[in-house]
C-alpha cells in the first residue's frame, strides 16, 4: 500500500520533471529539474530496496554531474534572445496525440503480471553483494567501461585542447 | 587438483575467458601502445609510425580470429560473450575495415591537421568495441560493445579540428547516437522486465513458452532495440545522420564508419533476432505479418528506394556513397528474412562490400584535394589524369553497382536467392529494380571521369601516396577475387552461421 503510494508519487513526480526539463526555455530552469528528475529516481532506487545505489545517484548525478552542468551553463551565460523563440507548433501537436494514443493502448492493454523474479536477498543492494556483482560474473562490462572512459578522455582532449602538437 | 572454492574455481576459469575475447584484448592492447608511444614521439614528428604500428596489432588481431577457426563455440565470463565462428569471421571484417582506413588516414591525415597518434588508438578501441559486439550473447555485453564502438567513432567523426564541418558531423553523430542509445537501454530494461534476465537466450525462452502477442512489454522492449540498431546501419527512416557524418568526417573514418560499424550493428542484429526474438518472426494464426519480419519487409523497401533514389540527384561523389552505403544496408536488411541461407549471404556480403566501400572511399580520399573537394565536377578527366586509380575507381563501382565478375555480383545474387528461395518474390523484384537504378548514379561517376570533356584548366596531378595505392590495391584485388572463385568464402559464411541458430 504504502510502496504503491510511494511509487506512483516519486514516479509521477519524476515523469513531470523530465517533462518540464525540455519544456523549460531557460536551461538554468532545465537543470534544476532535472536534478529534482534525479532525486526522484533515487527514491525509486530506494524504494526497490537498492539503497546503495540511490545513495550513488544522489552523490554522482544530481551532486558532482549536475554541478559541473550548472557551472557550464552558468559560464555559457545565454542571454534571452540568444534562446529563441519556440515554434513547431505542428510537430509539438502530433507529438502529444501521439504520446496520448501510446498512453491509452499501454494502459489498456498492460496486464502487469507479476514475473518470477528471484526473492530479494538479505544483502541485496548492499556494497558488499554489489561489489560482489561487478567483480565476479559481470567482471567484463565493468572493465570494458574504463576503455570506453578511456576513449571518452582522449576524446576530450582531442578535440577541446587549443594545441595539440 | 580440485578445487576447494568457488573463488578458485572462477580464478582457474580467467585464462580461458580471456581467451576468448582475444582479439578484443589485442584490439585495446594496439590502442594502449599507440597512445604510450604517441607520447614518446617528438611533437612535431609524423605519425605514420603510429598508422603501420596500429596496422601490425589489426594484423595481430586477424590472426588471433583465424588460429581459432572451426572450433566448437565456446561461452565465457559467465555467459556474457561467446567465442564462435561467427564471431571469428566478423572480427576479422572489422579488423580488415579498420586496418584499409587506418592504410588510408596513413597516406592522407598527414596534411588534414587532424588529430594524428589519437585517431590510430581510437580505431583500434573502436574496433575492439566491434569485437566484443560481435560476441555479446547478453544484452548488457552487447550495450556496453556497442557503446565501446560508438563513442571513439563520434570522435573519429569530429578529428580534423580545423574543419567545422567534421565539427557538426561529429556533433550530429553523438547527439543522435547517444539518443538512439537511449532507445536501446529502454528496450533493454523493458525486456529485463519481461524476461527477467538479459541472457538472449532466456528471453527465447519466453517467447518459446508463451505467446508474445499478448506481452506488451516484451513487444515494446522488442521494437525499441530494434530501433536503437536499425540506427546503427542508418536504415530508414532512421537514416538522417549518416550523408551529413560521412560527408564531414575525415574519409578514413567515413570508410571505418560503413564498413566496420555497419557490420557490427548487423552481427548485433543478427544475434537479438535469432538467438533471442526468432519466435516474434511471426505472428500468430490470422496476424502472420505482426512479427518482425513484416515489419523488417517495409523497412528493407524503404531504405532500398529512398536511399537509391535520393543518391540519383547527388554531386557530390562522397554524400553519393554516403546514400549507396544506406542502400546497401537496405539490401541485407532482406538477409535477415532469410533464416540460415540469409544469415550466410549477409556474411558474404559484408565482407565484399568492406572491400568495395574501403576502397571507393580510399580513392575518394586520394582524390580529396587539400581544399577538400569532393564534387562530381572535380572528377571530370581524371580517367586521363590518374589513369591507374580511374580504372580501380571504376572496378570498384561496378562491384557497388553488382556488375560481374566482381564481388558485388555474387553478394546480391546469394542475397537474392536466399530471398527467393523463402518466398520473398515482391521484395526480391523490389531489390533488383534498386539495384538497376543504383547502376545509374555509380555509372555518373565513370562517365565523368572518362566521357566528359574537361572545362576547367589543367589541374596538376595528386601526388600518389604508397599507403593508399596499398588499400586499394588490397580491395581490388579481394573484390575481383571474390567475383571469380567466391565459393571458398561463402563456405567460410555458411559455416559460420551455424552457431547461430
Amino acid at each position: 500500500m504504502w510502496e504503491a503510494i510511494f511509487f506512483w508519487g516519486f514516479g509521477g513526480l519524476a515523469a513531470a520533471l523530465a517533462v518540464l526539463v525540455i519544456a523549460m526555455k531557460n536551461p538554468i530552469h532545465s537543470a534544476v529539474a532535472l536534478i529534482g528528475n534525479m532525486f526522484c529516481l533515487a527514491a525509486l532506487f530506494a524504494l526497490l530496496d537498492a539503497h546503495f545505489l540511490a545513495a550513488i545517484q544522489v552523490l554522482v548525478y544530481a551532486g558532482a554531474i549536475m554541478v559541473l552542468f550548472m557551472f557550464v551553463i552558468m559560464l555559457l551565460n545565454l542571454k534571452a534572445e540568444e534562446l529563441g523563440r519556440s515554434r513547431r507548433t505542428l510537430a509539438k501537436g502530433l507529438g502529444l496525440v501521439l504520446l496520448a494514443w501510446v498512453a491509452v493502448r499501454f494502459l489498456a492493454e498492460f496486464k502487469g503480471e507479476a514475473l518470477a523474479l528471484p526473492a530479494v536477498t538479505e544483502d541485496y543492494g548492499t556494497i558488499e553483494s554489489i561489489g560482489r556483482l561487478i567483480f565476479g560474473p559481470q567482471i567484463l562490462p565493468f572493465e570494458v567501461a574504463s576503455v570506453l572512459l578511456l576513449a571518452a578522455i582522449l576524446g576530450a582532449v582531442t578535440i577541446a585542447k587549443k594545441r595539440l602538437w | 587438483m580440485i578445487p576447494d572454492s568457488i573463488a578458485e574455481i572462477s580464478a582457474s576459469q580467467v585464462p580461458g575467458d580471456l581467451m576468448a575475447i582475444l582479439p578484443f584484448l589485442v584490439a585495446v592492447a594496439g590502442g594502449l601502445v599507440v597512445i604510450i608511444v604517441d607520447l614518446l614521439m617528438r611533437p612535431k614528428a609524423s605519425r605514420q609510425a603510429l598508422g603501420i604500428l596500429s596496422l601490425l596489432f589489426l594484423v595481430l588481431m586477424i590472426l588471433a580470429c583465424l588460429v581459432d577457426v572451426g572450433k566448437p563455440p565456446e561461452m565465457a565470463f559467465s555467459d556474457l560473450v561467446v567465442a564462435d565462428d561467427f564471431s571469428r569471421f566478423l572480427g576479422v571484417i572489422f579488423a580488415v575495415a579498420a586496418a584499409l582506413s587506418a592504410l588510408t588516414a596513413i597516406g592522407r591525415l598527414p596534411d588534414e591537421g587532424a588529430a594524428r597518434g589519437e585517431f590510430y588508438a581510437l580505431l583500434l578501441f573502436a574496433t575492439g568495441g566491434a569485437c566484443l559486439l560481435a560476441q555479446a550473447t547478453d544484452l548488457i555485453s552487447m550495450f556496453i560493445g556497442l557503446e565501446c564502438l560508438s563513442i571513439p567513432a563520434y570522435i573519429l567523426a569530429a578529428s580534423l579540428r580545423r574543419d567545422p564541418r567534421s565539427a557538426e558531423a561529429g556533433f550530429k553523430y553523438f547527439i543522435l547516437g547517444a539518443f538512439a542509445t537511449g532507445f536501446l537501454v529502454y528496450g533493454i530494461a523493458l525486456l529485463y522486465g519481461a524476461a527477467g534476465s538479459t541472457q538472449l537466450k532466456e528471453i527465447a525462452r519466453l517467447c518459446a513458452t508463451q505467446p508474445w502477442t499478448g506481452n506488451l512489454m516484451l513487444i515494446v522492449g522488442a521494437l525499441l532495440v530494434l530501433v536503437g540498431l536499425l540506427f546503427k546501419i542508418a536504415a530508414v527512416p532512421f537514416h538522417m545522420w549518416a550523408p551529413d557524418v560521412y560527408q564531414g568526417s575525415p574519409t578514413p573514418a567515413t570508410a571505418f564508419f560503413a564498413t566496420a560499424v555497419k557490420a557490427a550493428a548487423f552481427a548485433a542484429l543478427l544475434r537479438v533476432l535469432f538467438m533471442a526474438l526468432p519466435d516474434m518472426r511471426t505472428g500468430t494464426a490470422g496476424y502472420e505479418d505482426a512479427g518482425w519480419a513484416g515489419l523488417l519487409t517495409v523497412i528493407a523497401i524503404l531504405t532500398m528506394s529512398v536511399a537509391n533514389l535520393i543518391a540519383l540527384v547527388q554531386n557530390d561523389v562522397k554524400r553519393l556513397l554516403a546514400y549507396s552505403s544506406i542502400a546497401h544496408a537496405g539490401y541485407l536488411i532482406i538477409g535477415l528474412l532469410c533464416n540460415q541461407e540469409g544469415a550466410a549471404a549477409i556474411l558474404f556480403y559484408l565482407a565484399a562490400y568492406t572491400f568495395m566501400t574501403v576502397g571507393a572511399f580510399a580513392l575518394v580520399a586520394y582524390f580529396e584535394h587539400k581544399s577538400g573537394g569532393t564534387s562530381m565536377t572535380e572528377y571530370v578527366g581524371l580517367g586521363r589524369r590518374h589513369p591507374v586509380a580511374a580504372v580501380a575507381l571504376c572496378i570498384l563501382l561496378f562491384s557497388l553497382a553488382g556488375i560481374p565478375p566482381t564481388a558485388g555480383f555474387f553478394s546480391k545474387f546469394y542475397l537474392f536467392r536466399a530471398a527467393v528461395n523463402e518466398g520473398f518474390i515482391v521484395l526480391t523484384v523490389v531489390a533488383v529494380l534498386n539495384s538497376v537504378v543504383s547502376a545509374y548514379y555509380y555509372l555518373r561517376v565513370t562517365v565523368a571521369m572518362y566521357m566528359e570533356d574537361e572545362t576547367q584548366e589543367k589541374k596538376p596531378a595528386v601526388k600518389a601516396s604508397f599507403a593508399i595505392a596499398l588499400a586499394v590495391g588490397i580491395c581490388v584485388l579481394f573484390v575481383l577475387l571474390m567475383g571469380v572463385h567466391p565459393t571458398p568464402y561463402l563456405d567460410a559464411a555458411r559455416s559460420s552461421v551455424l552457431s547461430l541458430f
